[in-house]
């Protein structure tokens, strides 16, 4: 019954076991995967062009027409990374993406570095796109605001289930916010543009306001100010790398559908991103870093995000259109973390692989998803949420560095491996494509790094150094992990010579009370036929043993009886020193020892039976040479509890039988 | 035999006094306390410590029966127990006996006898013994 209880709400849940040979069942077609891994670099678009603003607005008004400049240069990164991902997935198809690259060509610290990066990143990408989720809701609908916290914690919960229902259940299940999103921003971009080619430009709520610098503008701050604001923007690029990661998600051609989808998300990342900045600069969207910048702004006015001001902007506040285009953002900018949910497995899967994380991660669940991954990963997004009370901005702070340290490592990695395939190739034709290649690899790899530093520089002091801090600390537990695991295979690997066999047994049966269970043991231990056999009762108290004593001695055993003193009155201790002081003549001997046990079937009675048996149990199996052999009974309750199981039932039949044995 | 506190094993009456002793007798383990105790008992007695008993000389020893063991019948009869004395055990084996009342895990025993060795451990075959009050 147990059982049944546990199992129908996980059916329910998850759904029906899948076989091992379902697994080909389980790959994405392109329609399905860019959904399921694009998500996160699409939703980054949502509040990519708001980070830039934001950025900028610390400079005041003037400064915004630099948003641009700031917006092209993110524009040329992200078809430089997504070019060079293309490769990636082409030249690595069994997934891992900058993993994998570092692994076969930086070594495994740059791996590792990497790895740490992206585990991180994961995370952070489920709390950043979570709470940048509840942020566009709680705009819609201010009076969640005090609940933000709890919204977006059923948020990642509702993914986690989804995600344990598998791949393609999950990519179904969520195609419709993230075709939803992308033909509602073209839908807002496009009329946006016909209404200002019509005549009648659409105009921010915000336009009017203006924003007072909170730093100088002057010659090198500026500089300062617009390389902060190209980092901020450069979070449009996160989630790119997550296809390379899941290329054996893909179905047949693998690597050419991976590729495939990596560029339509690209183009369509590219041309969502240009036009929702495009169209922020030309409905003039004013929004500032602290509410308090703003001149002129009426009393209690609370600033809506980038998305927000744009719809209402171009199909008027409280239209149908409007709340469309803000249920489809945060719709998908929740489902963002959907992308992490099969990256992060992946990752993780892999590294349980090569021993860089626990062997569990590499373990299939029911769904043939890895689930011990999507759980692992929802706690640690749940508790950053929970940490970080949902603020997104707080949260990005801390994301796109871990994005950039694989972006870097990932591209250096390609260039090295375009060098390498460089010496092996020697027609013409293919190495002038290698060393195109290359190039943009070589672009991606001092842009990317160029990146990663001026966040380093201009982030470090608003919560960039947690992941500067994390970063190692994950780093260096995985290389403890590694190491640990390679002791161990190093100290079990099987030599060459076989081991010999012990060469006498000294049986003992553990006594505490002469009855069925007891004698039973007894039996079962004579049958196995020791070298010696002795069985050992410990007298707590001199009637006990007394009793013990005279019933052996009515019943004519067979087996000399030991009666241990007890000066503590404990049980383990005697034993534990009797069991090392058998006369082992060989280093060959070895001692068994036969525990008499209970099987219950009720948890109470756990409580009542065995206690001293389990401990004892858990003592002696860290002495060397000593066999520890436990004879159940299993008492009425357990047999009950047998039968109650259904697939067990035949076994509970059998053991009716049996009962006259021993 | 291979659990004997090597620092009390020498049987060389009580630990250090003062601040030094206090501090053992707080850190010691209750074996070490257990032989301790022991060791003043069979001084008492005036016995041998069996560590320092030699081979084939006739011994007087004192120390609580660890462990009896009752043979089954069929076999030769004896009774086994083991004497230990918190420096070393020896086995004392009556021959023809299956039972000797008094003879009991945790009782405190003086035994006089010849002691032999046997596989390396120390018997003491029917040995004279008197029964002390449990320990």
């Amino acid at each position: 019954m147990k059982h049944a209880v546990i199992q129908m709400p996980k059916r329910v849940l998850v759904g029906r076991p899948l076989r091992t040979g379902q697994m080909g069942e389980t790959l994405l077609p392109k329609k399905l995967a860019l959904p399921v891994f694009c998500s996160d670099p699409l939703s980054s678009v949502a509040y990519a062009t708001e980070e830039i603003l934001l950025a900028l607005s610390l400079g005041g008004l003037a400064m915004f027409y630099l948003s641009w400049w700031v917006g092209a240069g993110v524009v040329f990164l992200l078809l430089v990374v997504t070019a060079s991902y293309r490769q990636t997935c082409h030249a690595y198809p069994n997934g891992g993406g900058a993993y994998a690259v570092s692994r076969a060509n930086l070594g495994e610290n740059a791996s590792l570095i990497a790895a740490s990066a992206l585990l991180i990143d994961y995370v952070m990408t489920v709390a950043v796109s979570v709470a940048a989720g509840v942020a566009n809701i709680v705009s819609a609908v201010p009076a969640l605001s005090s609940h933000a916290v709890g919204i977006a914690l059923a948020f990642i919960i509702l993914i986690a289930v989804m995600n344990l229902r598998g791949v393609k259940e999950s990519g179904t299940a969520f195609a419709i916010p993230t075709y939803g999103f992308v033909a509602s921003v073209f839908l807002m971009v496009g009329v946006g543009v016909f209404r200002m080619l019509s005549g009648h430009p659409p105009v921010a709520e915000s336009a009017s306001l203006g924003i007072h610098a909170a730093h100088s503008t002057a010659g090198a701050a500026a500089v300062l100010l617009a390389l902060r604001a190209f980092a901020q923007g450069c979070t449009a690029l996160t989630g790119v790398e997550a296809v390379s990661n899941g290329v054996p998600n893909f179905k047949r051609p693998k690597s050419r559908n991976a590729a495939t989808t990596l560029a339509i998300m690209g183009l369509l990342a590219v041309t969502m991103f240009g036009g929702i900045t495009a169209l922020a600069f030309a409905v003039h969207v004013h929004i500032a870093n602290d509410p308090a910048q703003l001149i002129g702004a009426p009393k209690g006015y609370e600033q809506k995000t980038v998305i927000a001001q744009l719809g209402a902007a171009v199909f008027g506040h409280g239209s149908v259109l409007f709340f469309l285009v803000q249920a489809f953002t945060a719709a998908i900018l929740v489902l963002a973390a959907n992308t992490a949910f099969n990256g992060f497995p992946i990752l993780a899967s892999i590294l349980g692989g090569d021993g860089y994380l626990p062997r569990q991660f590499a373990r299939r669940g029911d769904r043939l998803v890895f689930s011990n991954g999507i759980v692992i990963l929802s706690l640690l997004a749940g508790a950053l949420i929970w940490a970080f009370h949902a603020s997104t901005t707080r949260l990005i702070q801390l994301y796109i560095i871990g994005v950039f340290v694989s972006f870097t490592l990932s591209q250096a990695g390609m260039v090295k491996h375009w060098g390498a395939e460089l010496r092996r190739v020697s027609e013409p034709v293919r190495r002038r494509s290698i060393h195109r290649s290359r190039a943009i690899n070589f672009v991606g790899a001092v842009l990317t790094g160029l990146v990663l530093v001026i966040v380093l520089i201009t982030k470090f002091v608003h919560g960039a150094w947690i992941v500067v801090v994390t970063m190692p600390v994950v780093f260096l537990m995985m290389k403890a992990i590694h190491r640990h695991y390679r002791r161990v295979d190093a100290e079990l690997a099987a030599s060459e010579d076989d081991v010999s066999l012990p060469s006498r047994i000294h049986a003992v049966v553990l006594v505490s009370r002469l009855h069925t269970p007891t004698l039973r043991a007894l039996a079962f231990a004579r049958a196995t036929r020791p070298s010696t056999l002795t069985a050992l009762s410990v007298a707590t108290s001199e009637e006990e043993a007394q009793t013990l004593q005279r019933e052996w001695g009515e019943r004519d055993l067979p087996v000399p009886l030991t009666i241990l003193d007890s000066p503590y009155r404990d049980i383990t201790g005697p034993v534990l020193d009797y069991v090392g002081r058998i006369r082992v003549r060989s280093p060959r001997d070895v001692v068994c020892v036969f525990i008499p046990e209970y099987v219950v079937g009720r948890w109470w009675e756990h409580l009542l039976h065995n206690q001293s048996a389990f401990r004892l149990k858990a003592r002696l199996l860290f002495r060397p040479g000593v066999m520890v052999t436990s004879v159940p009974w299993q008492l009425g309750s357990a047999e009950a509890a047998l039968a109650r199981r259904p697939e067990e039932a035949g076994f509970a039949a059998r053991r009716r039988v049996r009962s006259g044995a021993a | 035999m291979e659990e004997l506190p090597a620092d009390t094993a020498g049987g060389d009456g009580p630990g250090p006094r003062g601040l030094r002793g206090f501090l053992r007798r707080l850190t010691s383990s209750k074996a070490e306390l257990e032989a301790e105790e022991l060791q003043k008992t069979s001084d008492e007695e005036g016995a041998t410590p069996i560590k320092a008993c030699a081979v084939r000389r006739r011994a007087c020893v004192a120390g609580t029966l660890r462990t009896v063991t009752l043979r089954p019948r069929g076999g030769a009869p004896a009774l086994e127990a083991e004497l230990y004395d918190g420096s070393d055990v020896i086995n004392l084996v009556w021959l023809g006996r299956r039972r000797i009342a008094g003879i009991e895990p945790g009782r405190l025993v003086r035994a006089e006898g010849l002691v032999s060795m046997q596989d390396g451990r120390k018997v003491m075959f029917n040995p004279r013994y008197d029964l002390r009050g449990s320990s």
